[in-house]
């Protein structure tokens, strides 16, 4: 596992643009938010660029993670501490928000298929940690 | 999944997604009918259980998004 978070770090130290992870939790000393903030620390342990920023929030019910550019909040955010593949998932979704020269593997005919919708449209996607 | 619905919210950021922890948060998964994993819940759509290729996944948004106009 930590050659695999040392591996995730990297991917995040190579992101030039400036990100932040928000964090907020309503009790930010509960095991699991503190077990989440020590990972996500040192992910970002070696990046120039990206940041965490904690938001005590009495209405969040558990961990929830948004990723910011900007101060402009990503598609993206994660509900529950990430672990697992899912962590690996952030990682992506911190790259996507950051990408400079980033090839998506999409094809084009989803492209053509997905960029045209205007209506924003906010879907769940539930996980099982892994 | 993951990485595709971030993929396709890169490409289109009016498609946003919570990727929600199913042990951090059982009540709501309960609620939305969730009765396996990976499970998509888009508003006006059946859930959709278990990895959708691509393409599928592409559509039933295209679907969600255009239905209702």
């Amino acid at each position: 596992m930590s050659s695999s978070i040392s591996a995730l770090t990297q991917r995040i130290s190579a992101i030039d643009e400036v990100l932040t992870i928000g964090i907020s939790a309503s009790n930010v000393r509960d095991a699991a938010t503190q077990a989440a903030a020590a990972l996500l620390e040192e992910l970002v342990s070696n990046s120039r660029t990206v940041t965490l920023q904690w938001r005590r929030d009495p209405r969040a019910d558990g961990v929830i993670i948004a990723l910011e550019k900007n101060a402009t909040v990503g598609p993206v955010s994660f509900w529950g501490a990430p672990t697992g593949f899912e962590l690996e998932g952030l990682v992506y979704a911190l790259e996507c928000l950051g990408r400079t020269s980033m090839t998506l593997d999409v094809s084009t005919s989803i492209c053509q298929l997905i960029k045209p919708i205007h209506r924003t449209l906010r879907s769940d996607l539930y996980v099982t940690p892994t | 999944m993951v990485h595709l619905v971030t993929a396709l919210a890169t490409i289109n950021p009016s498609l946003t997604f919570r990727i929600i922890q199913l042990d951090a948060f059982p009540d709501q998964a309960r609620i939305a009918g969730v009765v396996s994993t990976p499970a998509l819940i888009t508003p006006g759509l059946d859930p959709k259980f278990g990895n959708l290729p691509p393409a599928h996944l592409a559509f039933y948004l295209w679907q969600a998004a255009t239905q209702s106009l």
